[in-house]
């Protein structure tokens, strides 16, 4: 297995290019009717390629003209003063944008949005941006304020390229023309400075700035041919003047896609990716040289590189991070490689790309985690995100917003593995009705403070009833309103964490005891948006109250999964995806919320899960899978909980794997599910039972090719329950039912019958008094999706295990409570 | 270049909710954002753009009609690829020996010439996943051609995430002892 990761990233690449002949688009409405109205669209259907549209840039003549009219209205807003003195951020969720300065005083701009868009800050962090469908609108950020409807705006018809600071913009007309620069601004609204003027560039497909904003590069798509010629306008007082002018080489058909355009700092260079296909796979990286101008292409998707994604220079110049496949590839001032940094620990494209302030840190951003690493590849940490949470740099620390129950950032230093969180905004008791955007802007570094002020972070939490949604009054929102006040309670030094929020990643207060008592909850992993919308632990009420997350109490934010109570009921064990890729085992204490790592699997070990709590309460009975030579190698071990000490019990080859060991009542045996293979092929799945008085042989009682999977021994001992799936059925999912089998193997029955009616039925628990069966269930009878099931062993009485209505969620066990 | 990463960006809730609740427009969103990645994977599984472009409509038509009980409209990229990747692993069990005999058209079509990168032939991945049963052919093209993870796999199959990591490793143990004789 000594190259299994770099022929990983090959058969990544290979999976990718197979994919790319797949039928690309098709014709939506007529899928969209068809799906509608049950007709098939094979007749009529083709999938024509996607093609991307000619980007056709003129002279924006009458765009000018509004911007210049948009300059002279900008005696509509009166100039604002500067109330954050400096330091900000612009969270917003797609209709109410909430402006965050030093002390947090969180200031609700209401009603700026109207199209779900995220805004900008602007003019040196004062004023806010809109882009809408057909123009940008402006207001400005005087506490409260909303944007009114008589609020200057500027028209837009192809994209706009905002300075580094802000101060100017760059707007590319597809339509009309070419490029007009205009002067927005520092500290007042669109109109102050100079005028507007435009660049003679034509068939411009991308843009940027140079950091000190003094020059303009483009790059231009020109007649029906390939080649793209990459200019530099030098834009000064007023005037414009070319400067720089050579051809690029494109071995696309069209102009590609431009994925990157970045300035070196110092102004020197320039690195354009370009992509040539749909998914950004066959284009190239050129670097290009000023004064004299030269192009030099560092990376051409051959080299290794897979993807041609993002690229950012160090602060310094003196290195070029480019996109690699999951992993970065680190050039020196001439485009040599010196590095390789890794990525994504499960190979997650990079999508995004960042340094930190301090140059020796960079962030990578995929669909599912930020991952960050000094440039040294030295000190990476993985922090799980959701696609949809937004993040940004800002004087030096990391700032994520994402939705929970509301909008919730969070802060992490450059060493942060758990982030602080610095404000909710926006709470709702009913997150379906949150609108859909979540944005997070940082204001623009000034050319006099490039590095910005940090913002000041402490816990806040929302006090006494939860509020309502954001009003759609342009005053400060009953929410906003809230934070302020916890603010002020916070910086009094009393700060409130977040009990007012079940979901919050910091941990619960003692309180939670209280709330928990005697009562026979039930524990359960399932999605939660604090965990990036990975599986977390979760408890509930047996009639449905109360559902909270617990899974908190962890210090890091990986997957949590099959949770078990111990004996007295007051501590849950679980497992925890780790930041290294391995999966560790946790026990929270319920009584303080402290948690605990009692195994943390190191490499070669895989995993650590489905721990089981032996009935004595001092021990717990493992699954461990490891990498050898030989292949993947599982063990079956029982932890001394309070010396700490381990004991294999059990081990196989790579021709068994063992999972979901289970403690006989009376702690002498484990029922082990043993999983056959024949190479990479699967040939069943078996539940053996071990005699812990004669470990290294098992006993089978339910044989490989009925497929049983995650038993559960009754609290009485005379029955093993677990899940098979019917013919056509999926081990561990679709189409399973519950069955019973004695522990020497007889008397075997099924419990559920879902699977006939297509539905399903898999990880079975024994309520603490035996005489029900809890599983997650789906279809059928159940109805519905993934949810906690309950039915009585005898086989009636089914329904759900959580009151009138099912609840969403996996591995379901019941609190054992005093008798 | 912006400060923030990602400056616009819409979560799927509301698109979801709204399509579940009848409206065609929001539902016509859905496959505009998802379509081409359900294509994919279920190409992936089948080997055949008809029998691909069949599943991914047949999946559209279960999702039009299961949308109201999807839990997490966060994961509906995930559940619809998971759809489309069980309609083509149900295509493929159908039409076996069709796939096959595309896959033996297409392996006598010309090869280019090694790549010095020692880049994986296309035409070797495909004959090495016409080897495997459908099963497998899901989990790798969940894997390696959606992006999901191990969790997300186990979430969306139903099954454990310890046996999606299993079969992984050992399908790609496999597919490298083919493809790098």
């Amino acid at each position: 297995m000594t190259d299994q990761g770099g022929f990983e990233l090959r058969l990544a690449d290979a999976f990718e290019r197979y994919a790319a002949e797949a039928p690309a688009a098709v014709d939506v409405p007529s899928l969209v009717a068809a799906v509608m109205h049950g007709r098939s669209t094979r007749a009529e259907q083709r999938w024509p390629r996607l093609t991307r549209p000619t980007v056709r840039v003129l002279l924006a003549a009458a765009l000018l003209a509004t911007l210049l009219a948009t300059m002279l209205s900008a005696a509509l807003l009166r100039p604002p003063p500067d109330p954050y003195r400096g330091a900000r951020l612009l969270v917003a969720d797609g209709r109410t944008a909430w402006v965050l300065g030093p002390g947090l005083e969180a200031q609700a701009h209401g009603q700026v949005l109207t199209h779900n868009s995220c805004p900008t800050l602007i003019g040196g962090g004062t004023v806010l941006a809109v882009r809408e469908p057909t123009a940008w609108r402006f207001a400005s950020l005087s506490p409260g304020d909303a944007l009114p409807d008589s609020a200057p705006s500027l028209d837009h018809r192809g994209f706009e390229v905002w300075s580094p600071s802000r101060t100017s913009v760059a707007v590319v007309d597809a339509d009309a023309g070419s490029v007009a620069v205009a002067e927005v601004g520092r500290s007042t609204m669109v109109g102050s400075g100079r005028q507007g003027f435009t660049v003679p560039a034509r068939d411009v497909v991308a843009a940027a700035w140079s950091l000190d904003e003094e020059r303009l590069a483009l790059l231009r798509h020109e007649g029906t041919g390939a080649a793209l010629q990459f200019e530099i306008y030098e834009v000064k007082g007023g005037a414009v003047e070319p400067w720089v002018s050579v051809a690029i080489p494109n071995d696309a058909p069209g102009p590609g896609l431009v994925v990157t355009l970045a300035w070196a700092p110092d102004g020197g260079r320039v690195a354009v990716g370009i992509a040539a296909g749909r998914e950004a796979r066959d284009g190239a990286v050129h670097l290009i040289r000023l004064d004299p101008a030269t192009v030099a292409t560092i990376s051409d998707g051959r080299d290794g590189i897979l993807l041609v994604g993002d690229a950012a220079w160090a602060p310094d110049s003196s290195r070029l991070a480019l996109v690699a496949g999951p992993d970065l590839s680190l050039r020196d001032e001439a485009g040599d490689v010196v590095a390789t940094i890794a990525g994504d620990p499960v190979g997650r494209p990079v999508r995004e790309l960042r340094w930190w302030p301090d140059g020796e840190r960079l962030l990578m951003r995929t669909d599912r985690s930020l991952v960050s690493s000094r440039s040294d590849g030295s000190g990476r940490a993985v922090r799980p995100i959701d696609a949809q949470a937004r993040v940004a740099i800002h004087a030096g620390d990391l700032y994520v917003a994402r939705r929970g129950r509301g909008l919730q950032l969070d802060r992490y230093g450059p060493d942060d593995h758990t982030p602080t969180s610095v404000a909710l905004l926006g709470t709702t008791a009913d997150q379906a009705v949150l609108p859909d955007t979540v944005c997070l802007d940082a204001q623009a570094p000034s050319r006099d403070d490039p590095s910005g002020r940090p913002l000041e972070a402490r816990p806040i939490t929302l006090e006494g009833e939860e509020p309502a949604m954001p009003t759609r009054s342009p005053k400060v929102s009953r929410t906003a309103a809230a934070v302020m006040a916890a603010s002020a309670i916070a910086s009094a030094g009393s700060a409130p964490v977040g009990a007012a929020d079940p979901d919050s990643p910091s941990p619960l207060p003692s309180a939670v005891t209280i709330v928990l008592g005697e009562e026979p909850w039930i524990a359960y992993q399932s999605a939660t948006g604090k965990l990036g919308g990975a599986h977390g632990i979760h408890l509930v009420r047996p009639d449905g109250s109360g559902a909270m997350f617990v899974g908190g109490a962890l210090p890091r934010g990986g997957e949590q999964l099959h949770p078990d109570w111990s004996p007295d009921g007051r501590r849950i064990l679980l497992d925890a995806a780790d930041t290294d890729g391995t999966y560790d085992l946790w026990v929270i204490d319920l009584d303080s919320m402290a948690a605990e790592r009692i195994v943390d699997c190191v490499t070669p070990c895989l995993w650590v899960q489905e721990a089981a709590w032996a009935p004595d309460g001092e021990r717990i009975a493992l699954q461990r899978h490891s990498a050898t030579d030989e292949g993947e190698v599982s063990t079956v071990e029982i932890v001394d909980l309070a010396s700490g000490e381990s004991t294999t019990v059990f081990e196989t080859d790579a021709t068994l794997g063992i999972y979901a060991p289970r403690w006989s009542p009376d702690g002498a045996s484990l029922v082990l599910e043993i999983v056959g293979w024949d190479g990479g092929d699967f040939i069943g799945d078996s539940l053996q039972v071990l005699d812990l008085a004669d470990p290294g042989v098992t006993r089978t009682i339910v044989p490989m090719d009925m497929m049983g999977n995650n038993p559960d021994w009754s609290p009485r001992g005379d029955l093993i329950a677990f899940s098979a799936p019917a013919a056509g059925g999926e081990p561990g999912g679709a189409l399973s039912d519950i069955w019973v089998v004695a522990p020497d193997g007889t008397g075997m029955r099924q419990v559920t019958h879902l699977a006939a009616e297509g539905g399903t039925a898999v990880q079975p628990a024994f309520t603490p008094d035996g005489s029900r069966i809890l599983f997650k269930g789906s279809g059928g009878d159940v109805g519905r999706q993934d949810v906690i099931a309950s039915i009585a062993i005898d086989g009636s009485d089914l329904g759900p295990a959580t009151g009138e209505d099912y609840i969403g969620g996996w591995h379901p066990r019941m609190r054992p409570t005093p008798d | 270049m912006p400060d923030a990463l990602a400056l616009d960006g819409r979560s799927p809730d509301g698109i979801v909710a709204l399509a579940a609740a009848g409206d065609p427009g929001a539902f016509q969103r859905l496959v505009e954002n998802h379509h081409a990645s359900m294509a994919r994977v279920a190409y992936v599984i089948c080997g055949d753009p008809e029998a691909a472009r069949d599943a991914v409509q047949a999946a559209w038509s279960i999702a039009w009609r299961r949308l109201r009980s999807l839990r997490d409209p966060d994961r509906v990229g995930t559940w619809l690829v998971a759809i489309a990747a069980n309609e083509a692993r149900g295509a493929l069990r159908n039409d076996r020996r069709r796939v096959r005999l595309l896959d033996l058209a297409r392996a006598s079509e010309a090869r280019d010439d090694a790549d010095p990168a020692g880049l994986i032939h296309v035409l070797d991945l495909r004959t090495a996943l016409s080897r495997l049963g459908p099963d497998d052919r899901v989990l790798l093209a969940l894997r390696f051609v959606a992006a999901m993870d191990s969790s997300e796999i186990a979430s969306e199959l139903g099954i454990s995430a310890s046996g999606v990591r299993s079969r992984l490793s050992r399908l790609i143990e496999r597919l490298r002892q083919e493809l790098e004789r």
